[in-house]
């Protein structure tokens, strides 16, 4: 693969290369040290490090000869300056000679750190001031060394508050450090780095995961739901591993991906749908990733810190850091967690009983034979249904499909660390039933990263885990045998099983939908991922301001998605069938990396430059095996027939070159620039490359002299960056083929499909994107806020634009046109203590508009979908639907061309648009959004002694939610079961209604796509609830144990909302465009559970 | 010092990837690398396309607008009112579908002008017959269509539908001209094949003289001859078939049979489509194809032409000799035309019949059509052509054409939609 692996060893051979004792030419007897040392690095490629304080470089020194060997002239250069030198590698270290002085007596210090909470502070500094004598606590805290009688102790560690203490007259000095609130300092991931808070200029948001904020969830990112402003997280379904959708600061794309890139420890990853084969809903991507291996989640909001991923980063950079070994540490966690999980609010969707149902499904009758003068005998003429089974008992299809679901996980992890190494090995098994009966999961991830520095200047590392996820599905909302629909729409009165015992069969005149129990007893559907995630490196250093890192990244994905359908399964054909895909994704990525770090007195300064290729084949075998034995025959060698198949192998390769320059001057003025320039293999060789810069500058005021005093800390930051988007496009998408595999009669044929239309013309999606805002902390960091204003432009928006059908096609993907979004995004993190409680807020408040500013050549609404719609000047996620005015009341009021397709009094009034008296696809309007106005999350930590309660709520007010699943269960005088709302609100007559229609059977004017089901989707949802009890050290010491807490979390506890259906946070489609859709999918589950974490 | 930064940038800036980035599809080509070698395989292509690009519907469309389909929910007239919706989607997916299938023919069509082996031109031969044939589908359904003899991205208005006909004509005499009396199977396109379209066209398009020339010209070859349900709809050899899509099972998107056949049914389907009472009501006991066409399942008549349901898809036949019987006596008119429908009839076990006037006779063929040919997508056809759509069918004057798809009008604004959607 290239060059570069070529390149390096030869590099490393280079380094061995590098000679010590040589001779050494000056110019002149007589010269300043600072020519002659210049001189001297010249000469011998090493450097000559020394500190202006104990050397004066402009003096003028005489040595006895121009040329000499290397020592010679050192000792001769530093005659007279009360300096000695030392070689150390190719450094000439120049200090000051060792002055003889009095002997002091020393005497030995010992004692304990301990934190706020008491616990012990393992591998504090703990140092002599003005000496480099020192030592770091040990495993409980302890430490001990020899010091100056007089000694002023220095004692710090990450994160805490350092302190000075004198030691005068004592040899024991406990000490509790306090945290430091001031989150300024924490250290953020960048991409291909980290910086310091208080340098970094762009907008970034990270969530530290640590037991407090740890949900059940089965995806690493609903971690983030309601944690980070202008984040938001959308899940499909309530079942195991179901779909989610991250949006970063809006939609910022139109075709398909608008997911943000994610990179797990340096690797960006493919974010692939769990299943190969379409179940009704779409799967997680990173249902397989540990969490409890993760460390940290970031989000590089901003053009500015996400430009440096160039393309792919137009919908922001989620990176995911897993946890490290320690240096001075050892740790051993064992964490264990068990629970259950319900199904909420389950009767909210109220359908009527038997009794009712025939009563209005009757009157429909009626009313059809009324209104078109049947009788008994005309060919039309309806008659009244009667219940098949007299008078047994009305069946609950829901409590019959559903389930208590049941969950353990346990996780146990081993990390540590010298100086030179340090490792982390992690594993971790969970096993999860669902809220539908026969749907689980099992989980197990295993980890291990290690580093270690050969010398000072060769570091090598590698970092792998392995994925294991097995996931026994249930039909999601889009499948025929979607397991809610099929249960919750069957007429009350139907039954699943036949008095001797067989299945009633579904679409029949028993059993209206397929029969529920049959779907789930006689299918067995299950995906199986297995992912190896590594990363090996090697890190040369020089001089400590220089590093370069060359690192090997692989992410091999292999998907496996099983469905059988035994021979007494509606779908089995009669004889069994089993669809076996088979899919692996190859994700390998070279990254060259060369990091300098240096400080010019008050100026310090960063740079990168990398080099990185990147190449994702997918490989497919996909068979539809029909015809087995028995049931107990399953796998798809025993098949009688292949009666389908297919397989491909395709591949796109990616080459980047990026870097990145920033300077600060006293941490007060800090510029940052980035350029990255990406060249993709899914455009035409002409329009490959895309460029993508980012600037931005940040002012830290409280630096400044005139803040000196002051307890605030105030940043603030302005940006600007390009980004760019190829996702969602096909590979080969600039190329027009003659496919092969259109087969006819047993031979081999060609065509050109519908996405085989090359467009030479497709070029990178670009996204130009402004930040303005500040970091704000007062009340010595008890107060902290981040507020962020942006706007988002994108150009050559990337879509398959539809295109009129006679031209052979009827989409052709080409760059379309531009949207905006524009937001603003404020966070309040807050930490008072009230008494002994300590009381903790993180609130955060996102607002986003986005606006689509240009498409085609015109302005009209471009249909797309069932409920959808592009226009300029409306949003991404505006519906495009009939619009309800009322009930007609009167006969009358019906216009004549509806009158003659059977509209009467009772039914539904659209808004004819455009007059015409009919009402066809011209009269929908582009009306609501599934955007939300503003959205986040509060939450609430109290403390005290030993106990800590956290309170977590996330929110969302004025999106709409298209209840689609109404139009089966609002249709009154229907085959399919009614809710109950619908039958007693019911037009009855003029006057009694003006919203809810009449019951008619064979109705086809009163269910269309249309504001009657467009709903109010806002809601607060207390979204986790924790209690936590950590047992007092006093009673673990004695058994070794570090700690030991316990705790009970209630997930999902309550949602307040207008919103009818169950969970306005249920979607059909991830999609952007279609997203906030609710079908009938399975609720995000009520999950309560119990758990220890254990340290040794 | 100096060094490194120089040695550094070179790795950085020297390893190119460049010639990585140039990757192409493993199952395709491009089109300008076409050969003459290439053609068999751009044929085969054409055949699955035209078979397959239209959608399952559009095979059944006549039969669910023809008033003798009903689903469970809805009597027929309420399907036909959903279906005739500018919006829906299997109105849309049939003109797509079309003229995604008419690209792939232009292509081959312009393919096989720039060669002149034999084998070119009896490629273009069926290329011609199968865009006679799309266009037939085009204008029973939307009337006049806009004609595409090169494949173009312009926005194309409408033709008159008398011109539509006249381009049909066209191509089925160079069609048949160009292919040959003996293909591999009736699978594939014959001179029979065209023959027997051009039959149809002419009935259609109220070419009467040349719609029994052609009609006869079939019937009287003894190459074809009336053979038994059982033959015909069960692939076992017959001699009833003139063309027929082979329609395998890996091959195909159509399943016919899946729409018709219910869960209950061995084969299991999702049993969209049923006829109605009327419908079963035609077939007296004697009917020889009331077993093929018709099943009881579970107290329900279903549709029995078709019978993989979901274990496999079955061939879609286009031109059978029965057809040719029903276009002549139809075409001759009561005097002459009677014996054909009675021949046809007696070979089916009924006994023959007769008629008082035309008016009678034509309800004699309607319902002899409906027999013979549900489920094979005629019927709203046959009701339109011969002018009693809006009586027989109970539908409004417009709805004797498909309207637009509204996607189509949208994206084309030189599309006038039909009236009255």
């Amino acid at each position: 693969m290239c060059r570069v692996l070529l390149l390096l060893i030869t590099f490393s051979f280079f380094l061995t290369q590098l000679s010590w004792g040589q001779s050494v030419s000056l110019p002149n007897t007589r010269l300043t040290l600072k020519a002659a040392f210049t001189e001297i690095e010249k000469q011998t490629e090493m450097s000559v490090d020394y500190n202006r304080e104990i050397i004066d470089i402009n003096k003028t020194v005489s040595i006895p000869q121009k040329n000499a060997s290397l020592s010679d002239i050192m000792a001769a250069l530093l005659r007279d300056t009360g300096c000695i030198y030392t070689v150390r590698e190719n450094h000439i270290i120049i200090a000051k000679a060792p002055v003889a002085v009095q002997p002091t007596i020393k005497k030995t210090i010992s004692g304990t750190i301990v934190d706020e909470q008491g616990e012990p502070v393992i591998g504090a500094n703990v140092m002599e001031k003005g000496t480099l004598n020192g030592t770091i606590t040990d495993v409980d805290g302890n430490f001990s060394f020899q010091a100056d009688q007089d000694a002023v102790l220095l004692i710090s560690y990450i994160g805490y508050l350092p302190q000075e203490i004198n030691s005068r007259g004592r040899t024991r000095v406990d000490v509790v450090l306090r945290e430091d609130l001031k989150t300024l300092d924490e250290v953020v991931v960048i991409g291909y780095g980290t910086e310091r808070r208080s340098l970094v200029t762009s907008a970034i948001s990270k969530l530290s995961v640590d037991e407090a904020n740890l949900r059940q969830t089965s995806s690493p990112t609903q971690l983030l739901d309601g944690r980070i402003a202008g984040v938001s997280v959308g899940s499909g379904s309530g079942n195991l591993g179901s779909g989610e959708k991250i949006s970063v600061r809006g939609m910022a794309s139109l075709n398909a991906s608008n997911e943000p890139l994610y990179v797990i420890d340096g690797i960006p990853i493919t974010s692939h749908n769990a299943n190969l084969y379409n179940f009704g809903e779409s799967m997680s991507a990173l249902a397989g990733i540990s969490l409890s291996d993760i460390e940290s989640i970031s989000i590089l909001k901003d053009a500015a810190s996400a430009a440096i991923y160039g393309s792919r980063a137009t919908n922001g950079v989620v990176v995911i850091t897993t946890k490290s070994g320690k240096q001075g540490r050892s740790d051993i966690r064992v964490n264990y967690t068990t629970g259950f999980s319900r199904f909420p609010n389950m009767r909210k969707l109220k359908v009527t009983d038997s009794e009712t149902y025939l009563m209005q499904y009757n009157e429909g009758v009626d009313n059809y034979n009324k209104q078109y003068g049947l009788s008994v005998g005309d060919p039309n003429y309806k008659i009244y249904l009667q219940n098949p089974f007299g008078n047994m008992p009305d069946t609950d299809w829901m409590s019959l499909i559903t389930q208590t679901g049941k969950m353990q996980k346990v996780d146990v992890s081993f990390s540590g660390g010298t100086k030179q190494t340090t490792f982390y090995v992690g594993a971790d098994y969970s096993h999860q039933t669902g809220i539908i009966r026969t749907n689980k999961m099992e989980k197990i991830n295993l980890k291990v990263k290690i580093s270690h520095e050969m010398n000072n200047w060769l570091e090598v590392g590698a970092n792998t885990s392995a994925n294991y996820m097995k996931n026994y599905q249930v039909p999601g909302a889009n499948l025929g045998t979607t397991i809610i629909g099929r249960a919750i729409l069957q007429r009350p009165f139907a039954r699943p099983y036949k008095p001797n015992g067989d299945y009633y069969v579904g679409g029949t005149d028993d059993l209206r939908f397929h029969n529920p129990m049959q779907i789930l007893n006689e299918q067995e559907a299950y995906i199986e991922n297995l992912r190896y995630l590594g990363t090996f490196y090697t890190q040369f250093k020089f001089k400590d301001v220089m590093t370069f890192k060359t690192s090997l990244n692989t992410d091999i994905l292999n998907l496996y998605d099983y469905t059988y359908y035994n021979e007494n399964h509606p779908y089995g054909t009669g004889v069994g069938r089993l669809l076996d895909y088979n899919r692996t994704v190859t994700n390998i990525m070279i990254d060259n990396v060369l990091n300098y770090r240096d400080t010019f007195g008050d100026l310090s300064v960063n740079g990168m430059l990398g080099h990185s290729f990147q190449k994702i084949g997918h490989r497919d075998i996909n068979l539809d095996g029909r015809g087995f034995p028995s049931p107990s025959f399953d796998v798809i060698g025993v098949a009688a027939e292949i009666a389908g198949h297919s397989g491909n192998n395709v591949a796109y390769a990616m080459e980047s070159y990026f870097g990145r320059a920033s300077a600060a001057y006293k941490d007060r003025y800090i510029l940052t620039a980035t350029l990255r320039t990406d060249g993709s293999s899914k455009f035409h060789k002409d329009r490959r490359w895309g460029w993508f810069p980012s600037l931005s500058l940040g002012w830290n005021v409280s630096e400044e002299e005139f803040m000196e005093n002051s307890d605030i800390d105030f940043k603030f930051r302005v940006s600007y960056g390009r980004t760019g988007n190829q996702e969602g496009i096909g590979r080969y998408a600039y190329q027009s083929f003659l496919s092969g595999g259109n087969n006819y009669g047993n031979e081999s044929g060609i065509a050109t499909g519908n996405s085989d239309f090359g467009n030479v013309d497709v070029t990178w999606e670009k996204a130009d994107q402004y930040d303005i805002g500040f970091d704000l902390s007062f009340l010595k960091g008890r107060i902290n806020t981040m507020v962020d204003l942006y706007q988002k432009n994108t150009t050559d928006l990337l879509y398959n634009m539809p295109m009129h059908a006679t031209s052979g096609r009827t989409n052709i993907l080409t760059n379309i046109g531009s949207m905006r979004n524009r937001g603003l995004e404020f966070t309040l993190n807050t930490h008072f203590s009230i008494g002994k409680v300590d009381w903790l807020t993180q609130f955060n408040i996102a607002h986003n508009k986005n606006k689509i500013t240009k498409l085609l050549d015109h302005d009209n609404p471009i249909s797309i979908g069932g409920n959808r719609a592009l226009q300029v000047g409306k949003e991404l996620g505006a519906f495009y639907i009939f619009k309800q005015e009322g009930i007609y009341q009167y006969d009358g009021e019906v216009p004549a061309e509806q009158y003659a397709m059977g509209v009467r009094a009772g039914d539904v009034k659209w808004r004819d648009v455009d007059g015409n008296g009919i009402i066809n696809d011209s009269d929908r309007v582009v009306t609501g959004s599934s955007n939300p106005d503003f959205f986040g999350g509060f939450n609430n930590t109290f403390k005290y002694n030993d106990f800590q309660f956290d309170m977590f709520f996330t929110y969302m007010y004025g999106n709409n939610v298209f209840a689609q699943w109404q139009n089966d269960l609002s249709k009154v005088g229907h085959t399919n079961a009614v809710m109950q709302r619908y039958v007693d609100r019911r037009w009855t007559g003029p006057g009694t209604t003006n919203k809810y229609p009449r019951s008619v059977v064979g109705d086809t004017n009163n269910t269309r796509n249309s504001t009657r089901i467009l709903e109010d989707g806002s809601f607060i949802r207390l979204r986790s609830l924790t209690f936590s009890y950590n047992m007092p050290k006093k009673f673990l010491e004695e058994y070794h144990v570090k700690g030991l807490r316990l705790f009970f979390q209630g997930d999902n506890l309550f949602v307040l909302t207008k919103y009818t259906g169950w969970d306005p946070e249920t979607n059909d489609n991830m999609d952007p465009r279609f997203f906030g859709v609710a079908t009938l999918g399975v609720p995000q589950p009520r999950t309560f559970s119990f758990g220890v974490n254990l340290n040794f | 010092m100096k060094n490194y930064i120089y040695i550094l940038l070179s790795i950085l800036l020297f390893t190119s990837c460049g010639d990585e980035l140039n990757l192409y599809s493993r199952s395709a080509i491009p089109p300008e690398a076409v050969t003459e070698g290439d053609l068999p395989a751009l044929r085969i292509g054409m055949y699955n396309f035209v078979q397959n690009k239209p959608g399952v519907r559009a095979y059944m469309m006549h039969d669910i607008l023809g008033g003798g389909m009903q689903t469970h929910t809805g009597s027929a007239r309420d399907l036909i009112n959903t279906t005739l919706n500018p919006l829906n989607t299997y109105i849309q997916g049939g003109w797509d579908g079309y003229f995604n299938a008419l690209y792939q023919v232009n292509t081959v069509i312009e393919v096989t002008d720039r060669f002149s082996s034999a084998q070119s031109q009896l490629i273009k031969g069926e290329a011609l017959y199968f865009r006679a044939y799309i266009y037939f589908c085009l204008a029973t359904r939307w009337g006049g269509v806009p004609i595409l003899e090169k494949n173009t991205l312009e926005k194309v208005p409408r033709n008159s539908l008398e011109e539509v006909w006249i381009f049909i004509d066209k191509d089925l005499e160079l069609a048949t001209e160009l292919l040959t009396d003996a293909p591999k199977s009736y699978y594939y396109v014959s001179r029979d094949a065209a023959i027997a379209l051009r039959a149809r066209v002419s009935l259609s398009s109220g070419d009467y003289t040349n719609a029994v020339k052609y009609a006869e010209s079939l019937i009287t070859t003894g190459k074809y001859k009336l053979d038994s349900f059982d033959k015909i709809f069960r692939k076992k050899a017959n001699t009833e078939i003139i063309f027929a899509f082979e329609n395998l099972t890996e091959e195909s998107s159509i399943n016919i049979s899946d729409l018709y056949y219910t869960y209950d049914h061995p084969n299991k389907g999702q049993g969209v489509y049923k006829p109605t009472d009327a419908v079963v009501a035609l077939f007296v006991d004697e009917d020889k194809r009331k077993d093929i066409t018709l099943i009881n399942v579970g107290g329900r008549n279903l549709i029995n032409k078709y019978e993989s349901g979901q274990t496999g898809k079955d061939p879609v036949i286009i031109s059978r000799i029965a057809e040719m019987y029903l276009v002549s006596a139809e075409a001759q008119g009561l005097g002459n035309g009677i014996g054909r429908l009675n021949e046809l009839r007696t070979f089916r076990g009924l006994a023959p019949v007769s008629a008082a006037n035309s008016k009678e006779y034509l309800d004699l063929i309607l319902d002899e059509r409906v027999r013979e040919l549900i489920g094979e997508n005629f019927m709203y056809h046959d009701y339109v052509r011969t002018g009693v759509a809006v009586e027989k069918l109970g539908i409004l004057p417009h709805q004797v054409l498909h309207p637009i798809p509204g996607r189509e009008l949208q994206n084309n604004p030189n599309l006038n939609p039909n009236p009255g959607y």
